[in-house]
């Protein structure tokens, strides 16, 4: 009988919708439900359900599940978190202001202790809806929860033109502190999540300078998740991002539930 | 480096204790260094200085503040918000003056940094603030370099330095550094040969004239607040406060820009010796709080029977006028009248008592 998988996320889990029938992954049942930007603030949890207190989040489950406005947790052997404003923007905004020891783009920045970067951090992802959801869960059943955050935004947007959203990927990468920072992120996620979920970080094959995503794997999906016409969309991932970040997902589930 | 008056904590503690706290004394709020605000050199959890400053909506400047969404736990594991400068508790005069004679000139002493079993290196001229230590020399010395770079940063920009001070010795090593003592938990290198001493009214006195010398440099014409007030307890050094306010009371009149009151040391002192939780901590912080940034003492005070009732609402610069008026004609009172100004202070203990 597969795993069947139960996929939480905002606009983010199209990504891994689109790549999942490209990772020809075996024996694990994904359903997924969605709803965009931080729509799922609006999901309770009553006697072992997730239901959704608005109508339009409720049809956001339906459409993107296949029919269920709900999520029975005991129907299913694990959950997957995806998205959730965990994000590599809020440690740059951090860095926007402040730098740890070691980093090279000190100039003009309060410098702490990396060890207050990391807690700090940690505190801050520790507050986002992801960490909130899956306590949750974590609350209500025994049943493993993995977390994949948003990606890094596609590495184009560090040379966008002006009024495209500036959260500093420039800044960093032009510093060579793109890679430490990522570090940071990575670690500071895990060590939030870890109370109550197991966080699979994004692929190293996808990341470019630390902080950003290859352009490739950005390519036409704004097209496929928005709608839109493209070149518009940097923090939306495709199916080929999915398709690759798709194993790692399941190694991490074998590895939890043997 | 940042004004904490845009802190909404600093807001919520303004909020808290205007609920808290709604008889506490009567006046208008202590002055925030205007055209560069207030710095507070020192302080820790028995005088929390900088906290009551931002309480009474003073402007404490901050070299090296903390991200504004940090929770008040991790804030004060890692000594933010507890001074304008994350250098430790200070106190002792001639551990200030070395401080702040290293951030202008960006100088280290030699075996500032001490390395730890584990293999981290702490910065032992503050070892205290931060729960454990650094990668390796580099980055503790780089580390070090920044922290004084936004001390001297803060100090060019500070009109008003206030400098609690509780002690007259110090731990010095042989080249005449002097560090805080080592928290538990923290290794002292045997080769330091850290000694014990006790400063002199000649050595207080040079200490004094080359503080004042840096900080008027840094920022000329700089106003220095003097408190002076023992520790609690065991750690209490009271040789040490009555020849250090003795010598403050000298270098308040020898010296440009210089105050010390001893009615506000008193007050520090009380506050510092009140148990947690006692309910007076607020009245009295904020006098002590209002007196160090030189609000008169007679503001502090409510008026007296048969003495006129506050005026009602004003538009603010008549009012701002009023009030000067007022302290004119209360202040040309005093001068010829010394011992009501006794009585005065006598009445203000009292009330604290």
């Amino acid at each position: 009988m597969p795993v069947r998988l139960c996929v939480i996320g905002n606009s983010h889990i199209a990504a891994l919708k689109l790549g999942w029938p490209a990772a020809g992954i075996a024996g694990i049942a994904p359903t997924f439900f969605g709803a965009p930007a931080d729509g799922l603030r609006h999901v309770v949890l009553e006697n072992g359900v997730l239901v959704p207190r608005k109508s339009d989040i409720a049809g956001h489950f339906r459409t993107i599940s296949g029919g269920s406005d709900r999520i029975v947790l005991a129907g299913h052997d694990a959950f997957l978190l995806v998205g959730l404003n965990v994000s590599s923007k809020r440690i740059l905004r951090f860095y926007k202001t402040h730098a740890w020891v070691g980093l090279n783009g000190t100039a003009g920045k309060t410098v702490v202790h990396p060890g207050f970067a990391m807690e700090f951090m940690t505190e801050r992802y520790g507050a986002t809806r992801m960490a909130e959801l899956a306590a949750t869960i974590a609350g209500a059943t025994d049943r493993p929860v993995l977390a994949v955050a948003e990606p890094h935004w596609a590495s184009w947007a560090r040379t966008a033109p002006a009024g495209t959203a500036d959260y500093g990927w420039q800044d960093a990468a032009a510093s060579g502190d793109g890679p430490a920072i990522g570090g940071l992120f990575v670690q500071a996620v895990a060590a939030a999540l870890a109370p109550c979920a197991q966080f699979v970080p994004q692929p190293e094959e996808t990341v470019e300078d630390g902080i950003m995503t290859r352009a490739d794997y950005n390519k036409d999906a704004s097209r496929l998740i928005g709608g839109e016409g493209g070149g518009t969309d940097a923090s939306h991932m495709n199916a080929a991002y999915g398709a690759v970040l798709w194993p790692r997902v399941e190694a991490a589930l074998r590895a939890r539930l043997h | 480096m940042a004004d904490s008056t845009t802190d909404p904590g600093a807001r919520a503690g303004r909020r808290r204790r205007a609920a808290a706290d709604a008889d506490a004394p009567a006046g208008p709020s202590a002055p925030d260094g205007a055209g560069g605000g207030v710095a507070v050199l020192g302080g820790g959890p028995a005088l929390p200085l900088a906290a009551l400053l931002r309480a009474e909506g003073v402007g404490v400047l901050e070299a090296e503040p903390a991200p504004k969404q940090v929770s008040p736990a991790l804030a004060a594991r890692f000594h933010y918000g507890v001074s304008s400068v994350r250098a430790g508790t200070l106190g002792d005069l001639r551990q200030v003056r070395q401080f702040v004679g290293q951030a202008l000139s960006s100088t280290i002493p030699a075996r500032a940094f001490w390395p730890q079993p584990d293999g981290t290196v702490v910065d032992g001229l503050r070892a205290g603030i931060e729960p454990y230590g650094l990668a390796g020399l580099a980055a503790a010395r780089a580390y070090r370099l920044a922290h004084l770079e936004a001390t001297a940063a803060l100090l060019r920009r500070a009109a008003v330095v206030v400098i609690p001070l509780h002690t007259a010795a110090g731990l010095a090593a042989a080249d005449g550094t002097v560090f805080p003592p080592a928290p538990a938990g923290v290794t002292v290198p045997g080769a330091l040969k850290l000694r014990a001493q006790r400063w002199t009214r000649a050595d207080l006195d040079a200490d004094f004239a080359a503080l004042h010398a840096d900080l008027n440099a840094a920022r000329p014409g700089v106003a220095i607040r003097l408190i002076v007030a023992p520790l609690p307890g065991a750690a209490a050094d009271e040789a040490g406060v009555a020849l250090l306010r003795e010598a403050a009371a000298v270098w308040a009149r020898q010296f440009a820009g210089v105050a010390h009151d001893p009615v506000l040391d008193q007050l520090a002192a009380r506050l510092i010796a009140l148990p947690a939780g006692h309910p007076g901590a607020g009245r009295l912080g904020a006098a002590v709080a209002r007196l160090a940034c030189g609000a008169d003492i007679l503001d502090l005070l409510p008026p007296a029977s048969g003495e006129a009732a506050a005026a009602p609402a004003e538009a603010p610069a008549k009012a701002a006028r009023g009030r000067k008026a007022g302290r004119r004609g209360r202040r040309a009172g005093r001068e010829g009248a010394a011992a009501a100004r006794v009585v005065c202070e006598d009445e203000l203990l009292e009330a604290f008592s």
